[in-house]
């Protein structure tokens, strides 16, 4: 595994170089390693002599689709993997991004990365949207052999089951705000619980506060949320940020058969409705 | 949970102004009987409702929430309510996998000459919530029997005080 | 006065000093995938784990996050009742207390929430057994290995554990305990000192830092590109203690509380003109560094960074203040005028 990942490193640095060579791109964003750890954390390389820097690997964590909305008007490479391809395609969408400034590097045939549990679950393993591509291609059996059902424990539970695990989990939780930043499709200019008139929750860390928090960011991103799994690898305290947001993109496959980041043209799942849509869960 | 007999639940209700408010009111002047339980708030369109309202509801200490509009192709806006649909189907399944009992959170289409329907509706959603009993907060841990409080106090310095 | 102690002797000390007071250290918790250590309260000695840092500080004892701001409750308060034993305290966490003295003690104004519980909270160190990948305290002028500033400093060579006491009152705890021998202890701790290995990190600028040079410098963008403006390395920071209030909404007396509160969210300097003197990450970056490196320093004389490395451990996408702190003093060097040691 060490020696393909070698290799899609290799490969990522010339086309690095190249773009910026030919003055294609002016930044190029991609993952590094920190010079006083051996943890990967996001570059920006301006110069081709520093394309060295770039890598990929199984411990790429941070989730750089975001990082694009700070450079809306410059002209940007981005080396990513097929999640932050589709959060591109999110982003592209809400015309938050123009498509002639990007050169997507895309990670064909993701293995997933180490400690993401949204990774068991990804059934999108080629980038959805690239200008390059690295790496080998999995072919769809491939892919689906590979999905295991991270919540099925959780889904079978009874309510009051799942109430206590959501309880005990969210009783830790800081407010730091690391999953909302980290999460590609949570760029609202003034967060809700930011928000001073009208006033949404208190800034406490006391459960009830909390639980409201993840509950309310939860449905904010419904019908966006691509399943990445950066909010459960931000989080300091090791919460499992991600079980509502999940069972949102499960609920958007299963009831209203959607799956977002697909495509740039896409609208999002709640933008959008159909006369025949079902009412599950209402009032008979 | 429990089946308290005097249990009297508040229900918020959040009624749509062309249809489902029309509808309470022809309730009203008809002298239909419902419950009483219901608290009215009065929103130009249900596909107004943002999902926070209903949740903030829960944290000021309703025991349930009502949500009722124009029926689907009905919408005095034309399609607020086709919204509402999608929105209203995606919070509900979100709830209930966060533990909240479904029958707290409750959608309906009620139309303005539905006046008697609209007291059956309140009275089903008054009974539904009877069933579940009173809601005892995000934050009530009463399965593990860990009172939350005493736990935060040694760590938020209420012990060394 | 110097004691020594077996693993038997000092557990029979620890349950000793459990039934007089409220004895916290740190204990390995499971959270959700990972184990994590942190302080808590102990009911049995072999809670302990005293082998790698813990992942939080005692922070919490002294600023906790959520606190009811009362003043009668806390004048009328009889702390006497709930003295607290911090045990186990890392030389960089309790160099952290000082940082929290300067603050909360200053001579304007005393925090009394603060004052209550420094005064009833006797604070025992330990020695740190390794250097973690992450630690630069030697580099900011902090020893691993022990701190004058704790009330009881304990440390380990080989299977004897070694206690000494700093002041008068702290050396009551440890009278009984058997005599340890100066000269053997002070071999081993030379011992442990030589081999505690080198930081790859070196920092080599005076402090405080040149406010006005640093301030303009050009190189804070660069610095905080990656940083995604969450509150992590704020909230894990041992010397970090900015709050807000609030009044909790569901509270029937309405009383006023305190929280946490960080530099890096981008709302921290929002006016309510809606003009933001901080717009950028870049700019909060500036500030958290040079709070740390050079206002702290130049207001109480000194660093209010302990080189704990937890910022540099828990940051969402790794973002090093050990890298930050070079690009500065990179940027002072090439400028001139900064007096940079070697």
């Amino acid at each position: 595994m060490e020696a393909y990942y070698k290799e899609i490193t290799d490969k990522i640095q010339k086309i690095a170089y190249k773009l910026l060579d030919e003055g294609k791109v002016d930044k190029i964003i991609g993952f590094g390693k920190g010079e006083f750890t051996d943890e990967v954390t996001p570059v920006f390389i301006v110069n081709k002599e520093n394309v060295d820097k770039l890598l990929f690997s199984e411990k790429a964590t941070p989730f750089l689709a975001k990082y694009l909305l700070n450079y809306k008007d410059e002209k940007v490479a981005i080396t990513a993997k097929p999640c932050e391809t589709r959060a591109i395609n999110s982003y592209l969408s809400e015309n938050l991004l123009q498509r002639e400034n990007l050169i997507i590097i895309g990670i064909n045939g993701c293995r997933g990365i180490e400690g993401n549990t949204a990774c068991k679950e990804c059934d999108v393993r080629n980038p959805v949207i690239s200008d390059y591509t690295v790496g080998e291609e999995l072919s769809d059996e491939e892919v689906s052999s590979m999905i295991t059902n991270v919540y099925e424990d959780l889904e079978n539970m009874n309510p009051e089951e799942r109430n206590e695990y959501f309880q005990n989990e969210f009783e830790r939780c800081t407010r730091c705000y690391a999953c909302r930043e980290a999460c590609p499709v949570c760029y609202c200019e003034e967060c809700f619980t930011d928000s001073n008139q009208p006033f949404w929750l208190d800034s406490s860390t006391q459960l009830k506060d909390t639980f409201t928090f993840h509950l309310m960011r939860s449905i904010h991103m419904a019908g966006r949320c691509i399943n990445c799994g950066a909010c459960e690898m931000a989080c300091p305290e090791n919460i499992d940020v991600r079980a509502l947001s999940a069972k949102m993109y499960r609920a958007g496959e299963e009831i209203f058969d959607y799956k977002p980041g697909m495509d740039p043209e896409q609208k999002t799942l709640l933008a959008e409705y159909d006369v025949n849509d079902q009412e599950k869960g209402f009032l008979d | 949970m429990n089946n308290n007999e005097n249990f009297e639940p508040k229900i918020v209700a959040y009624l749509c102004n062309w249809c489902s408010y029309a509808a309470a009111d022809l309730a009203g002047s008809s002298r239909t009987q419902y419950p009483p339980n219901i608290r009215v708030i009065r929103v130009p369109c249900s596909g107004r409702i943002d999902p926070l309202l209903l949740i903030r509801a829960f944290n000021f200490g309703a025991d349930g929430v009502l949500v009722s509009g124009c029926h689907p192709g009905d919408c005095h806006y034309l399609d607020g309510n086709y919204y509402a649909r999608r929105r209203f189907v995606m919070l509900k399944e979100l709830m209930t996998f966060a533990g909240i009992e479904e029958q707290r959170v409750n959608f309906t289409w009620c139309s303005a000459s539905e006046g008697s329907r609209f007291g059956v509706v309140v009275k089903k959603v008054v009974d539904r919530v009877k069933e579940v009993g009173p809601w005892q907060g995000f934050d009530n841990k009463g399965f593990i029997g860990v009172d939350s409080s005493e736990e935060e106090g040694e760590l938020t310095g209420g012990s060394i005080l | 006065m110097l004691k020594v102690m077996n693993e038997k002797e000092l557990k029979q000390f620890i349950d000793k000093l459990n039934n007089d007071y409220k004895v916290a250290a740190p204990v390995k918790k499971q959270q959700g995938k990972q184990e994590i250590l942190e302080y808590d309260y102990i009911e049995e000695f072999e809670e302990i784990h005293l082998e790698e840092q813990p992942d939080k500080s005692p922070k919490e004892f002294f600023l906790p996050q959520n606190e009811v701001l009362d003043p009668e409750a806390i004048a009328k308060s009889n702390p006497e009742e709930n003295k607290t034993i911090i045990f186990g305290v890392r030389s960089c966490d309790i160099e952290a207390l000082r940082v929290f003295d300067d603050v909360f003690l200053d001579d304007t104004y005393v925090d009394p929430y603060y004052e209550k519980r420094r005064d009833n909270t006797i604070i025992i160190g330990y020695s740190c057994p390794h250097r973690e990948p992450t630690c630069f305290c030697d580099q900011l002028g902090i020893s691993p290995h022990e701190n004058k500033l704790a009330d009881l400093y304990l440390y380990k060579f080989d299977d004897k554990y070694w206690i000494k006491s700093i002041n008068e009152d702290s050396e009551k705890l440890i009278k009984d305990l058997a005599d340890g021998d100066e000269d053997l202890f002070d071999e081993k701790l030379k011992n442990k000192k030589d081999n505690f290995g080198e930081s790859d990190f070196k920092f080599n600028m005076e402090t405080p830092i040149p406010e006005e040079k640093a301030f303009n410098a050009p190189i804070w963008d660069d610095i905080a590109e990656k940083c995604l403006g969450c509150g992590v390395c704020t909230y894990y920071c041992p010397t970090c203690f900015c709050f807000n209030f609030f009044f909790d909404e569901d509270d029937k007396e309405n009383q006023k509380y305190r929280s946490w509160d960080s530099c890096m969210f981008s709302l921290f300097t929002k006016h309510a003109s809606g003009h933001n003197p901080r717009e950028t990450q870049g700019q909060r970056w500036r500030q958290r560094l040079m709070h740390k490196f050079s206002y702290h320093p130049q207001n109480y004389g000194g660093l209010s960074c302990v080189g704990c490395g937890r910022c540099v451990k828990k940051c969402p996408v790794t973002l090093d203040i050990r890298e930050a702190l070079k690009s500065t003093e990179e940027y002072l060097k090439d400028e001139g005028g900064a007096v940079v040691e070697d």
